[in-house]
């Protein structure tokens, strides 16, 4: 299967005042293409770090992404980590050489975030602002990466334009267009108005065309040129040396600060009629659509805290979907939900997966819904990764005291003879991590050889690896 | 069944939206309405509901946290005759309650044993009764030592005379000194903690460490009826599973009765048992924990029990994914609560409110048709039949 | 963590909150500017416990000192660092700006505490009954609190102790009855948010009173930013003090030490026009002290609200 996500050796710490806390320690793991991978773990263990490592929104102070490696097919998505953490760890340099390059960086991580890899959360309400509409918050995304797909598809509009004149002229309806403006008119036709409305319509239509053609050229240009930084960007994520990628990135910032992009945003807040916006504004809607939000045109004048939980965390995924990303991180995505609302939320990644093969990466601390939803399951504890199996193989076949742990501390509905078993102790400190397997403490079965080695990572079987001292077998590192 | 401990009759909680800028009603917040209820001594009533159904309001209601609107609660009543007053208010209220609410005040007012309305029976109650909140965070007064969080109920209320049981009649004993801090430090090593944690503040515990301590602040006064809200919500499923097993065995040793709030069926069915459903502020559904899972009969239970992710990817079932939200409890649908989301609703459903009412042995339902659905679906909908056709 | 200490549960309790006290203080003191603040502060309390004995003579008053110039009294100003008796120089009057400062510095901080700390405990109380309790009362008691802060400080001051006389009390009176409603609100606010806690329900559904509540729970967990709050108002309850003494609307005559007044010894005087040119030192002097003293208060309020606001802390 291809990878979709690699990601090696990963340490993320915190520096804080009580000292530093080890947040991950070498985790590894891998996404396939088109997979759900639920990430499971307890409070403390690092699944959200890790989320937020991948996506490069660790808060710097006081968390740093230390080492490792993370690739996004042929894409280093560490790039420049090591040049940053260099600077501030070791060199420290004139403040400003190092604002730069971060700043550099910056603009490559906003290029990533939101485009290819996307990321919801367990507080959807957290995740939208509460000052403007729903609608507005989903264009903007839209805004912010799509611009391409937007100006191509008014393009194409706009080369149709001689057919509707004519068409208008000979004063038959019921031609064929194979464009937007033929489904639009398909679908006056389905509403049966009536000759009247259909041809007002095309009267609005035939106006729209006009404004277009009268900006054509202006769009044209703004498309070569939108065309233009897609095509730097895109070189950006390539492999690129040194040098070219640093004036890639000056290049690009500098598009970033006076591009024409930027001043058609203002204008879309001004409620232009500029075809750019109604296009903006119809994909809103489809995308509010595929996320089987029922009345969607309401809920795209709506504010965010006039929608339900369950409507919010499907507006965000939606947000999360706008520029049809390859990786989805849910980070909890239902853990603030009623359990019905539950249901039909992971439903829908369900269909997302199914439909748009975008791969999912699933954190949840809910062995229930991992269950529900993942291929292949992650197991994490204090900031390690000690299991890794495809989903039947862990639920039926866990390796790992903690995983056997905690698979036996959930209450089971389907089975409530089964005598709850406890898990001794709590979450070690990560600031002082107990030296050795960081379970050792809790486990059952340590020996003293847990208490002074890291378990090496061992494959017992087909995709099966789990970091234990207890096994035996091929390391796999 | 053994003695009825508590027994609630026609509460009714209505939270008024204020609005405008005369701060008039604009109407209100149906959080509990009409409910009558009856816990038994020794058992653990699970009450289980989405958010906004108003489980929470009756935990506060149930203890006389918050003034109800209308209602009756009994403390170790006279079985007969708080039977009968029910028997008498169910009558009253079956034919429209609207326009009889003064006579139905009348019924539930005047009785003297009525918590709600008399003061000495209302301090007498506060001091066998105690509730555990979801939040570990908030609810330990972050500038107080653990030792004064235990101790406080204890200065306010005392101690049941003989160590270890409440007789329900016997004085209650003020400790002071010495003994107080001997009587502290034992409830905490019973929960787990020794003596060094009584000298910490609340932020330097674990939110699993912090429920236990508000577990032994509930546990101090020798009470004989807990309110759980939601006590594990918070927690990690390792931590979850250890205050599961604490509160059982405090159960055993104390012969303390729980109400146990939680939106986890799972938890539900793991310490429960007997389970009341509620939606939109209604009981929907009563039954015995087994029975309840096995034969869930109103559609919105059969929803919920489906909605439940087993950690089993090899368990399938039948999936019955509710569309919509839940409705708004300020304007909640006309007849059954639950028609706008039901998949068996038909005319009568958004007409008339279906009473509840007894469809096999102890299993009360709210529903038109629960008995058709008792005959053709729930064998579907149940969580062990499906797991045998499963296999 | 795990050491076994010992001792009565007392004593270990006590220890427990010293330990709590030092962290916070351990916090404050990470902050330069806090730090020095507090620092000022403190040699300012200091001066006025001590300063005003070592001089000796009447600690509330200044000494005049008379020159002769020929055959005649003049009180015109010394300049500073000149005289060994008069370190500071002298202002108009014949007052040395020296002990004027050290002895105001007592008396300005006893006025100053009597205004604070009496406007706290008013809003202290009326704030948690109209937080806690609401209702009418509470609307009340915003309603009214709302009509004073709406009047015009320096205004109502003057009100007063043009009506009633210029006696201190009415002076004190006067600036408690301007300061008390900001306390009322920050109380309210507080005591709005602190009762919605659990730990409030948990109390009242162990059966403790509204009063025991308010004073177990409610107070303590609510008054950490009034203690901000008075740090800060310190400083303008003295700026107020030295405006009033300034427009010569006091209770004292000229010999009263108190930093505001040395500043009106110099406007006030026949040569008020040129005070600030020919002798400059009789306002800046004074004019700083009074500078650096509410500088360093306002300062260790910010620290102070930074170390108890635990979001701050990092």
């Amino acid at each position: 299967m291809e990878e979709a996500l690699v990601v090696k050796n990963l340490k993320t710490q915190f520096f804080i005042y009580d000292g530093v806390v080890k947040a991950l320690e070498d985790v590894t793991f891998t996404l396939n293409k088109g997979e759900v991978l639920g990430i499971v773990g307890e409070t403390g263990c690092g699944k959200s770090v890790t989320a937020f490592s991948i996506m490069r929104l660790i808060p710097d102070p006081p968390g740093r992404i230390i080492s490792g490696q993370i690739r996004m097919g042929n894409y280093d998505l560490m790039r420049g980590i090591d040049q940053e953490a260099e600077i501030i760890l070791k060199k420290r340099p004139k403040i400003k050489h190092h604002n730069n390059v971060i700043k550099k960086n910056e603009h490559f991580y906003n290029k990533i975030r939101g485009r290819y890899i996307s990321m919801i959360f367990q507080e959807p309400m957290a995740a939208l602002n509460p000052v403007y509409t729903v609608e507005d918050q989903i264009i903007e995304s839209i805004y912010l990466h799509s611009m391409t797909k937007i100006l191509k598809v008014i393009k194409s509009a706009s080369e149709h334009l001689p057919d509707l004149k004519s068409f208008r002229e000979s004063g038959e309806i019921g031609a064929e267009f194979n464009d937007e403006v033929g489904t639009e008119l398909s679908k006056i036709k389905n509403l049966k108005k009536g000759k009247d409305s259909v041809e007002k319509h095309l009267d609005m239509l035939i106006d729209e065309a006009t404004k277009f053609s009268e900006k054509k050229e202006k769009y044209e240009e703004l498309l070569k040129h939108s065309i233009e930084i897609d095509d730097l960007e895109e070189k950006l994520l390539g492999e690129v040396g040194e040098q070219e990628r640093d004036s890639i990135i000056s290049v690009l910032t500098k598009e970033a600060k006076k591009t024409k992009l930027n001043r058609l945003t203002k204008k879309l807040k001004k409620k232009n009629p500029d075809p750019i916006v109604s296009e903006a504004r119809r994909e809103a809607l489809a995308l509010l659509e595929s996320v089987n939000i029922p009345n969607a045109f309401q809920i795209l004048k709506n504010y965010p805290h006039e929608l339900s939980g369950g409507m919010l965390q499907r507006v965000v995924i939606a947000i999360a979907l706008s520029n049809d990303p390859q990786i989805l991180i849910a980070d909890e995505p239902t853990t603030a939900l009623d359990v019905t609302i539950q249901a039909q939320i992971l439903e829908l990644l369900r269909d997302l997966k199914k439909n748009r093969g975008t791969s999912i990466i699933l954190i949840t601390h809910d062995l229930g819904v991992i269950a529900e939803m993942a291929d292949r399951v992650v197991v994490m504890y204090a900031g390690n990764v000690v299991e890794t199996a495809p989903s039947l193989e862990l639920y039926h076949n866990p390796k790992h005291p903690y995983t056997i742990g905690l698979l036996q501390s959930i209450p089971r509905v389907d089975d409530p003879t089964k005598k709850l078993n406890i898990i001794r102790g709590t979450v070690p400190n990560l600031i002082t991590p107990p030296a050795g397997c960081r379970f050792n403490p809790r486990c059952q079965f340590a020996f003293d050889r847990c208490l002074v080695e890291v378990p090496p990572t061992i494959e017992t079987s087909e995709g099966h690896t789990v970091a234990c001292h207890l096994f035996t077998g091929k390391e796999v590192r | 069944m053994s003695e009825i401990l508590l027994k609630a009759i026609g509460v009714r909680k209505y939270f008024p939206i204020k609005g405008g800028i005369s701060g008039r009603t604009l109407g209100y917040v149906h959080a509990v309405d009409d409910v009558n209820l009856t816990i038994y001594k020794g058992e653990t009533v699970g009450v289980v509901g989405e958010s906004g159904c108003g489980k929470t309001t009756l935990g506060r209601v149930i203890l006389d946290l918050i003034e109800p609107t209308t209602g009756a609660l009994f403390y170790k009543p006279d079985e007969a005759s708080v039977n009968q007053l029910e028997g008498l208010y169910t009558e009253l209220t079956a034919n429209g309650a609207r326009e009889l609410k003064k006579e139905e005040k009348k019924i539930l007012g005047t009785t003297k044993d009525n918590i709600y309305k008399s003061r000495s029976k209302r301090k007498d109650f506060r001091s066998r009764v105690q509730i555990v909140f979801q939040d570990p965070v908030s609810s330990l007064d972050p500038r107080m030592l653990i030792k004064d969080v235990i101790a406080e109920p204890i200065r306010i209320n005392g101690v049941p005379k003989e160590d270890g049981t409440n007789d329900g009649t016997g004085a209650r004993v003020r400790l002071r000194g010495e003994v107080a801090n001997k009587y502290v430090l034992d409830i905490v090593t019973e929960m787990g903690l020794n003596e060094d944690h009584l000298y910490r503040f609340p932020h330097e515990f674990s939110g699993g460490q912090r429920q236990r301590i508000a577990i032994a602040r509930a546990i101090a006064v020798k009470p004989e009826f807990i309110v759980l809200d939601e006590p594990t919500s918070a927690l990690d499923v390792s931590v979850q599973a250890q205050i599961l097993s604490l509160l059982k065995n405090l159960q055993k040793k104390y012969n303390v009765t729980y109400m146990f709030i939680t939106h986890n069926l799972a938890v539900i069915r793991a310490v429960s048992n007997r389970v009341i459903v509620m939606y939109l502020g209604k009981i929907v559904e009563e039954a015995l924990t087994d029975e309840l899972f096995e034969f869930p009969i109103h559609p919105y239970t059969q929803a919920l029990i489906s909605a439940i992710p087993i950690p089993d990817p090899t368990f399938k079932r039948q999936r019955l994914v509710l569309s919509g939200d839940v409705p708004s409890p300020a304007n909640p649908p006309s007849g059954c609560r639950f028609h706008t989301r039901c998949r068996f609703a038909k005319e009568i459903c958004s007409t008339e409110e279906p009473k509840l009412k007894e469809i096999r042995a102890g299993h009360i339902v709210a529903c038109h048709f629960a008995e058709e659905i008792l005959k053709t679906e729930t064998s579907s909908s149940g969580i062990k039949k499906t797991r045998e056709t499963a296999k | 963590m795990t050491t076994q200490t010992v001792g009565t549960p007392l004593s270990r309790a006590l220890k427990k909150r010293l330990e709590s006290t030092k962290r916070s203080f351990y916090f404050l003191t990470r902050s330069p500017l806090a730090t020095i603040g507090l620092a000022v502060v403190i040699a300012y309390v200091l001066i006025a416990i001590v300063g005003p004995e070592i001089i000796g003579g009447n600690p509330l008053m200044m000494k005049q000192y008379y020159l002769f110039q020929g055959h005649s009294i003049v009180f015109n100003p010394l300049p500073p660092f000149k005289y060994s008796q008069f370190p500071l120089g002298t202002t108009f009057g014949g007052y040395s700006i020296y002990e004027g400062i050290v002895k105001g510095a007592r008396n300005d901080l006893i006025l100053a505490s009597a205004v604070v700390i009496s406007g706290a405990l008013i809003g202290v109380v009326l704030g948690s009954i109209a937080g806690y309790k609401g209702g009418v009362l509470g609307e009340a008691i915003m309603r009214v609190t709302d009509i004073f802060l709406s009047l015009p400080t320096i205004v109502i001051a003057l009100a007063f102790l043009t009506v009633l006389g210029r006696y201190e009390n009415v002076m004190i009176g006067a600036l408690i009855i301007i300061w008390w409603p900001t306390y009322t609100r920050v109380v309210r606010g507080q005591v709005l948010t602190v009762r919605e806690q659990k730990y409030v329900e948990a109390s009242v559904a162990a059966g403790s009173s509204s009063l025991r509540t308010v004073i177990k729970h409610i107070i303590p967990n609510s008054i950490y930013p009034i203690f901000v709050q008075m740090s800060l108002d310190y400083g303008n309850v003295i700026l107020t003090l030295a405006a009033l003494f300034f427009l010569g609307f006091t209770f004292a005559g000229p010999g009263f030490a108190e930093w505001g007044n040395i500043i009106s010894a110099a406007s006030n005087s026949a040569y008020a026009g040129a005070a600030l040119y020919n002798y400059p030192w009789t306002i800046t002097i004074p004019g700083l002290v009074i500078l650096l003293f509410v500088l360093s208060l306002n300062l260790f309020g910010d620290g102070l609200r930074d170390v108890l606001d635990p979001r701050m802390r990092r």
